[in-house]
């Protein structure tokens, strides 16, 4: 296999001259790009006509990292070619939240269900209920799949993310990409880094992923609470204050907010909120939040059984976080560079949400607020 | 470097400076710095946050725990005003908690208890032996069960040596399946054992009562038979001493005598009906079921009332359906109800008129009697008729005065209707008179009513199914029957006669005792039918000639009576029987029956002094040789010693030997078991002494009671039976 690395500027245009020639049937061109792209989809163009065999996908971002860097206004590309192992990419429709569980299993099914080492999967950030999402995924895939993927960003605005069908960003996609065979080596790990504090909660009003109530009372009473002057900066400044959830027997699962409802008090998360489930607010600083980006960068490595000259890293983290690390972010890309397993080359993006097996082994599932990391490479 | 906060080793590596060691260059310099105090800037928004955070977590922590804290209060609250007491034990049985009713329980403070083991305050006890005084093994695998148990009736003994009564239950409580604890529910059952021993007394008390009342009921009839033996002696000597006076001239003493005679009568029919209401009150009305003809019934009635409603100068009006049919029911208890209602109009009513008519109707797929009594009387205020038929109750106390009686009477009507099927009704209207109508049902159908009854079927069927079988077996023999029938009436041969005519059946007719023993040798008849009253020789002793005879032993004999009265005495098996007080009339007509040409004896067997020395004293003025014993056992030794008497007239109740006892003894003696026995009784028998009486002179059936239509009715239906047959039995009765 061979990754090329590489990136685009709002204002300054490509960073390299000509496009790494790695065009294939089985090559793979990632593209991570702030959502103003939408309104400018020349440089898809551009890797459309370099790359006319190869797999062309992407979503927006809270932030796009390239290496160790975060940078907002620009297209973080890795343009890896595989030269043992298949692949295969499809997109999808979702245009209402209800509609998730279909769209997963639609896109699911696009892909024949054989030997499907990684499903890897991009979606709109706003439309979407991610839990039903990966709930249909899950249920047309074999169990022996491992999906990652996360939700598209829209920095900290919550408003319109977009998804490339090919060449074109549309806002209403959900799209796939398919390893196939044994010939890949994949790991993955993903850690938040969040601790719970307060009263433990429950939940006793929500539909869906719309939570209403929390022990009776108002949810978007309590975060205007505890965010103060923050209040003004929601759903955003909501990310200071990840909800820990867990029902009885459940595993615990972390849900982040995409939007606030003033008219009827409502909060709405990345996933659902199931009535009865006990909540708990969270609470991070800074070398938390470093550490869980460590410690998924360490899962991935242990994991990664093959110590290939070249691997394609990519790190979906918490738009969430970023919100707390502000230009200390890259200290948490660092913290997973220093890692990864050698040979990495990372791209990745600040995402609302990010989909990953809970732990190895078991199904994937939505999380909010970690450093989500897949590291794909070629025996 | 390796020393320095991660944080700046990164910073530094950002800048570019590879050695902290050397001075940087001043744009890396510069550039460290900011990327520095924007590091101090995000660690004070992030320490702001976090101390934010914490404060209102911490005011949350503080309401949530007030909340709690306010929740245990109430908790508590309600564990302390608990009546049971309750524990929670750890694991290992050590008291976690306990609440007020268990400190009382236990003699401990919750403070006290805490920590300690449950059964250092507490033991079981489960029964004499059974204690639970440590947690034992059974306790422990009771507990692995995980349900609750525990004990209803047990006592708890603390450590004080207190007892109580309990109820205590084990509540094991589960953490994830694991037994983590224990509730113990202590319940003290003092107040609900006091409730129940309470509940026991006062069962007992209604048992007592219950007895109480028993004990009255046997009182009363006691007292009647303490009343009526001086009454009998009242009556039976003001008798003697009328005759004596008319006999001696003292013609103007006779009238004042009449009426010690009439008080003397009247009180027995007042004891009689206190008699009864005692029963009806006791629940102890017995039911004598038969099959009698209604007319019969009505005009038995207007016979005895008609002098005493003529008396007051009122015309009594009989009105009845032509045939009225049969009634299956008590005929003595109707003919009670009747009299006594008629005996009312008459009572009530002066110069007027009383209207008596029977009808009957259908209702409900039964036939029913109706009996109607209208007076032109004094009649009842609209007001008292609501209490009318409640004992002990008349118009008011001067009626009592003006008009006699006990005020039992209808109430003793009303339930005698009630125990019958039936129910009476009544109008009435001051002034203007009152009108009574009974309503009855032909047959009165079992369980129609509570009190206890004799089963009927046994010793009515039984007797009838035995000749039935009798004469059956006789007519297998040929083809016609030969039929003797002895008696002194020649009507009564006619009536036979012409009823059997059109049978198969030869009726050979004999006039007297003698003459039928003598054609019974003759003609060897297939049965015979005696009259058990003939004025020569009586049907007892032509049945005991026949049966001593070997000529004629083995032919069915059949007595009867076409007689109506005396039908209590013959249905017992007992030849006759007097009812005290004896007036003269009865005993001459017993006497006459039973007097043979010469001199008979009679023996008298009678307990009271005065009842048996007033007899002997009556009787001696006949032609009968008198002898007399005063109980049973005398009776015997007399019988012993003695040539076998003629008639015995024969107490029931005595000391030592009885009138039972007497007639066993009789029974059982070949020579004695024919002598007539007439019983002589105060005191109403009860069905179960009829019943003894019955087997005790089981050889004399007799069917009484019945008129000429029933007697001819039931001969009628004995020979059309003839064509069936088993086995041959000397003697029957209709």
């Amino acid at each position: 296999m061979e990754v090329s690395t590489f990136e685009h500027h709002l204002d300054s245009g490509w960073t390299v001259d000509d496009f790494p020639a790695l065009d294939s049937e089985n090559t793979l061109v990632l593209v991570f790009g702030s959502r103003e792209y939408l309104d400018d989809p020349a440089p898809f163009e551009s890797l459309r006509k370099a790359y006319p065999n190869s797999h062309l996908i992407g979503c927006s971002s809270s932030g796009e990292i390239h290496d160790t860097r975060v940078s907002d206004g620009t297209l973080s590309v890795a343009v890896t070619r595989f030269d043992g192992g298949r692949i295969q990419s499809a997109t999808v429709e979702l245009d209402e939240l209800d509609a998730s569980y279909e769209a997963g299993r639609e896109l699911a099914q696009k892909f024949e269900d054989q030997q499907i080492t990684n499903f890897f999967v991009l979606s709109n950030g706003t439309n979407v209920n991610g839990t039903k999402l990966v709930e249909g995924i899950n249920s047309v895939l074999d169990e022996s799949a491992v999906v990652t993927g996360g939700l598209a960003g829209d920095g900290d605005r919550f408003e319109k993310t977009w998804v490339l069908d090919g060449s074109s960003p549309e806002s209403n996609l959900v799209s796939g990409v398919a390893f196939y065979g044994d010939n890949f080596c994949i790991s993955h790990g993903s850690q938040g880094g969040w601790d719970r504090f307060g009263p433990q909660r429950r939940v006793t009003r929500s539909e869906g992923s719309v939570l209403y109530e929390l022990d009776g009372k108002p949810a978007l009473e309590l975060y205007k609470r505890y965010l103060g002057d923050q209040a003004d900066g929601l759903p955003a400044t909501g990310l200071l204050f990840p909800l820990e959830l867990h029902a009885d027997g459940d595993e615990r699962l972390v849900r982040t907010i995409l939007a606030v409802d003033e008219d009827d008090q409502s909060m709405t998360f990345a996933g659902d909120i199931p009535e009865g489930s006990k909540a708990q607010l969270m609470k991070a600083n800074f070398n938390r939040l470093v550490e869980g980006a460590s410690k998924a960068a360490k899962t991935c490595a242990d994991m990664h059984e093959h110590k290939g000259e070249q691997a394609l890293a990519i790190g979906i983290s918490c738009v969430g976080r970023r919100l707390i690390l502000k230009q200390r972010t890259e200290d948490e890309l660092e913290a997973v560079a220093e890692t990864l397993p050698e040979g990495s080359k990372m791209v990745g993006f600040y995402s609302y949400g990010e989909l990953s097996p809970y732990v190895a082994g078991s199904d994937c599932a939505l999380h909010n607020q970690t450093m989500t990391l897949t590291v794909i490479s070629e025996k | 470097m390796s020393d320095l906060h991660s944080i700046l080793q990164r910073q530094l590596r950002r800048v570019g400076i590879e050695d902290p060691d050397q001075t940087p260059d001043p744009e890396a310099w510069s550039k460290l710095l900011e990327r520095v105090s924007f590091a101090y800037e995000s660690a004070d928004d992030d320490r702001y946050r976090l101390e934010r955070s914490l404060d209102i977590s911490s005011m949350e922590m503080e309401e949530l725990h007030d909340q709690l804290i306010d929740e245990r209060d109430k908790l508590h609250a309600v564990l302390a005003a608990l009546s049971d007491g309750i524990c929670y034990m750890d694991r290992n049985w050590e008291i976690r908690f306990l609440n007020a009713a268990g400190e009382r329980m236990l003699d401990v403070s919750h403070d006290q208890g805490t920590g300690r083991q449950i059964f250092e305050f507490l033991s079981i006890k489960l029964g004499h032996e059974d204690e639970i005084d440590g947690p034992t093994d059974a306790l422990e695998q009771k507990l692995q069960e995980s349900t609750p148990f525990g004990f209803d009736d047990c006592h708890i003994v603390n450590h004080c040596d207190n007892t109580f009564p309990a109820k205590v239950t084990f509540n094991p409580m589960l953490r994830d399946d694991e037994v983590v604890g224990i509730v113990l529910k202590i319940t003290d059952i003092t107040s609900e054992k006091q409730a129940q021993s309470m509940i026991k007394k006062a069962q007992g008390v209604a048992e007592e009562a219950k007895r109480a009342k028993e004990a009255q009921a046997a009182f009363l009839a006691n007292m009647s038979h303490e009343l009526r033996t001086p009454l009998n002696a009242i009556i039976g000597y003001s008798e003697l001493v009328t005759e004596d006076a008319e006999i001696l001239g003292y013609s103007e003493v006779v009238p004042d005598l009449e009426k010690i005679q009439l008080a003397g009568k009247h009180l027995v029919s007042l004891i009689s009906d206190v008699l009864d209401m005692s029963k009806i009150q006791a629940g102890k009305v017995e039911l004598e079921i038969d099959t009698f003809k209604a007319d019969d019934l009505v005009n038995d009635v207007v016979v005895m009332l008609e002098p005493d409603i003529a008396a007051s100068g009122n015309e009594l009006i009989v009105e009845k359906e032509e045939t009225l049919g049969t009634l299956r029911s008590d005929r003595t208890k109707i003919r009670q109800i009747l009299s006594n209602l008629l005996n009312n109009a008459g009572k009530f009513t002066e110069e007027g008129t009383v209207h008596f008519s029977t009808s009957t109707y259908e209702h409900d797929r039964k036939t029913w009697f109706q009996f109607t009594v209208r007076d032109t009387g004094i009649g009842i205020p609209e007001e008292k008729i609501p209490r009318l038929f409640e004992a002990f109750t008349q118009e008011d106390e001067s009626t009592t005065r003006k008009y006699g009686g006990t005020g039992l009477g209808l109430a003793i009507c009303k339930n005698y209707c009630e125990v019958l099927g039936g129910r009476i009704e009544i109008e009435s209207e001051r002034g203007v008179g009152t009108t009574f109508v009974v309503h009855l049902p032909s047959g009165v159908a079992h369980g129609s009513f509570s009190s206890s009854r004799r089963d009927d079927s046994a010793s009515v069927a039984s007797p009838r199914a035995s000749i039935q079988t009798a004469i059956a077996d006789s007519a297998h023999r040929g083809e016609n029957v030969a039929l003797l029938v002895i008696d002194d009436e020649p009507s009564v041969h006619e009536m036979i006669t012409r009823y059997l005519t059109h049978r198969s059946v030869v009726v050979h007719s004999a006039m007297s005792g003698d003459e039928g023993l003598q054609m019974a040798r003759q003609l060897k008849p297939d049965a015979i039918v005696v009259d058990v009253l003939m004025s020569e020789m009586s049907g007892w002793d032509v049945l005991s000639k026949l049966k001593s005879d070997p000529t004629t032993s083995s032919i069915p004999v059949i007595v009867g009576s076409i007689l109506d009265e005396e039908s209590k005495a013959f249905s017992l098996g007992a030849d006759e029987y007097l009812v005290k007080p004896i007036d003269r009339e009865s005993l001459d007509i017993i006497l006459n029956r039973y007097a043979y040409k010469g001199t008979p004896r009679v023996l008298i067997v009678e307990d009271d002094d005065d009842l048996r020395h007033l007899l002997q004293r009556r009787i001696d003025r006949t032609h009968w040789d008198v002898d007399t014993a005063a109980h049973g056992g005398e009776a015997h030794q007399y019988l012993q010693e003695h040539r076998r008497p003629d008639l015995i007239l024969l107490d029931l109740m005595m000391p030592e030997v009885d009138g039972f006892d007497l007639l066993q003894i009789l029974h059982k003696n070949p020579e004695w078991q024919t002598i007539p026995i007439v019983i002589l009784t105060a005191m109403e028998l009860t069905n179960r002494e009829k019943k003894l009486l019955d087997t005790h002179v089981r050889q004399i059936l007799h069917k009484g009671s019945q008129s000429e239509h029933e007697f001819l009715d039931n001969l009628t239906e004995l020979i059309d039976s003839l064509d069936s047959s088993t086995s041959a039995v000397a003697t029957g009765v209709i």
